[in-house]
């Protein structure tokens, strides 16, 4: 299924919980989900059309809100040498900034356990239903707001 | 103590001699057997991804070349490749080829380096002073062609910075031919030799099942029959005109992973052939107009840029605000992705194989020489000790215990007080 054909797919049966989607010239494919609460149900019908493979969550915040981006791949398959094309494919959530919480999806895929952790160091938001919701990449005794945030984020341009 | 396993807990690190970044890992042990393992991270925390928003994308190159002393080009490569996409430049051909070049000598050279240490760890040096010896062979050619033997900067935003001659061109080959002789060698000994097999066969395995709901990514992926490679999924730089195989095992445990890293050393060398052989003439970069320009372009707009290092799949997440700056780099770096192996891994292995097991990712982490293993739960007390006392221990035990066998999956260390 080449990128395009792929998204026609998940247009169809994403098309209770996303608000939109697009794809990218070199193939990327980005959905965006109405409602973040529909995350986990999104991601199940991502893992149940056999894109299982999560690259990883980045945060981003643009100042009024925090974009929750998870980036998967559909693998692609190589048979006797033949070149075939794995799909990169962005599930985008928008969560407010004045209520910073997302649900977990590490109990569908435990590879979202440390990205999530990531992301709560880092952006501050709250993963919820986490298994292990302990600081990953900042040192315990941190002290000071999340290094990522708009507010936090010094730039000298 | 966790409540969920009982037995004895064994903290091990945070630092560990032969790797880049500290982390420490919680072993709960039954006798000899590891019954339970769990992960700390957090001790070295650069800021990289601050870093990087206040300095220019021309600038930001050289800040993430030193996310990694081994893996250089790869973050450069991911970076650049992510802001032409940006940008829409078309890389020349012969620039595509130079990266493809550096980028597989890289590869070379970090599964060289990392043949070397596994040697160490299970205490046969002869093998970590062989894999060196002949690593140099890379590494002198990254220097002759680069400058540089480490961060070798020659990519920049649109192409690369310094050109191939046709001696360099000529020694590059040359080069191979001695390397393939000696992977050649390599390939036929360290499968089949007595102590590497006693230390790594059945040792550290992660099934296929679980690579895939981990999403381990590279060697410890395809060494668990996960045939996932950046190259063949996403091909860039010059990966669609050279042929190459992905190498994988299914067998998943501590000698797959090595058979597939010596495999892929020798697939190196062939697409390195090919690149040397069949280099096309011609412009450098993508545009002549200076960076400054170039940058002044950028649009408001995000790109996701993946490049297969050496230890796997490598991901550049770049937003751009339609300044010189970008607005937000996120980079998830292979380790963190095999990280989650490592302590599934661990669960039913022998304490001694700690050393072996950790390094079975190719993990970057500090190189600071103290790893604290204590028996009595105090910090650095008399029975504390470090990594290279670990290892010793490590190469005893197996001395003594030569023809132990492996601890059985069912084993759970539950049940005691």
């Amino acid at each position: 299924m080449n990128p395009s054909q792929l998204k026609s797919d998940l247009d169809e049966r994403l098309a209770d919980v996303i608000a939109a989607s697009s794809e990218h010239d070199d193939g990327r494919l980005e959905f965006v989900l109405a409602d973040r609460a529909d995350l986990p149900d999104a991601v199940q019908t991502l893992r149940a059309n056999g894109i299982t493979h999560l690259v990883t969550i980045t945060g981003v915040d643009s100042g009024e809100e925090i974009e929750v981006l998870y980036h998967f791949l559909q693998y692609g398959e190589y048979d006797a040498g033949d070149l075939s094309e794995g799909v990169e494919l962005t599930l985008r959530a928008i969560v407010p900034d004045e209520e910073p919480t997302i649900q977990t999806i590490t109990d569908q895929i435990p590879a979202a356990g440390l990205y999530e952790r990531e992301l709560m160091d880092m952006l501050g938001v709250e993963v919820r239903d986490h298994p292990n919701p302990e600081k990953l990449l900042l040192p315990d005794d941190y002290e000071g707001g999340p290094p990522l945030r708009a507010e936090n984020v010094e730039v000298s341009d | 103590m966790s409540e969920k396993a009982s037995g004895t807990e064994i903290p091990v690190g945070p630092q560990h001699p032969s790797l880049k970044e500290p982390a420490n890992f919680t072993l709960t042990v039954d006798g000899e057997v590891i019954t339970g393992a769990e992960m700390k991270l957090s001790y070295n925390h650069r800021g990289i991804e601050q870093a990087v928003l206040s300095k220019s994308y021309i600038e930001a190159i050289y800040l993430l070349e030193r996310i990694c002393g081994i893996c250089s080009h790869a973050h450069t490569s991911a970076f650049t490749q992510g802001v032409e996409d940006l940008l829409d430049l078309d890389v020349p051909p012969r620039a595509r080829y130079i990266r493809t070049l550096i980028g597989e000598l890289e590869r070379i050279h970090s599964h060289m380096l990392w043949l070397g240490v596994a040697g160490h760890e299970i205490g046969f040096d002869t093998l970590w002073q062989y894999a060196w010896r002949d690593r140099e062979i890379v590494m002198d050619l990254l220097e002759e062609i680069t400058g540089n033997r480490v961060h070798y900067s020659i990519n920049t935003i649109g192409g690369v910075r310094e050109d191939l001659t046709d001696e360099q061109r000529q020694t590059v080959l040359e080069g191979m031919d001695d390397l393939a002789e000696r992977i050649d060698f390599y390939q036929q000994t360290v499968p089949n030799e007595e102590t590497v097999r006693m230390r790594c066969e059945d040792v550290g395995v992660v099934s296929e099942e679980l690579a895939r709901e981990y999403c381990a990514v590279g060697a410890v992926g395809r060494a668990s029959g996960v045939p996932t490679d950046v190259r063949k999924d996403a091909p860039y730089a010059a990966y669609d005109e050279v042929d190459f195989d992905v190498i994988t095992d299914d067998r998943g445990d501590l000698l797959a992973r090595t058979v597939v890293r010596i495999g892929e050393i020798a697939q190196a060398i062939r697409i390195i052939r090919q690149v040397a052989e069949k280099i096309p003439e011609g412009d450098l970069k993508a545009s002549a107009k200076p960076p400054q320009a170039l940058l002044a372009q950028v649009p408001e707009e995000d790109a996701v840029s993946r490049y297969e290092a050496p230890r796997g799949e490598l991901i550049h997440y770049l937003r751009a605000d339609g300044t010189d700056t970008p607005e937000r780099v996120h980079i998830r770096v292979p380790t963190l992705a095999n990280w989650p192996t490592v302590v599934e891994a661990l669960k039913g292995s022998y304490i001694a194989d700690t050393p072996i097991v950790v390094a079975g990712i190719d993990p970057c982490i500090s190189c600071t020489s103290r790893i604290g293993v204590e028996t009595d739960g105090s910090h650095g007390g008399e029975n504390a000790f470090d990594l290279d006392e670990l290892r010793e221990y490590g190469i005893e035990w197996y001395d003594d215990h030569s023809a132990v066998e492996r601890p059985s999956p069912e084993f759970d260390g539950g049940g005691r007080p």
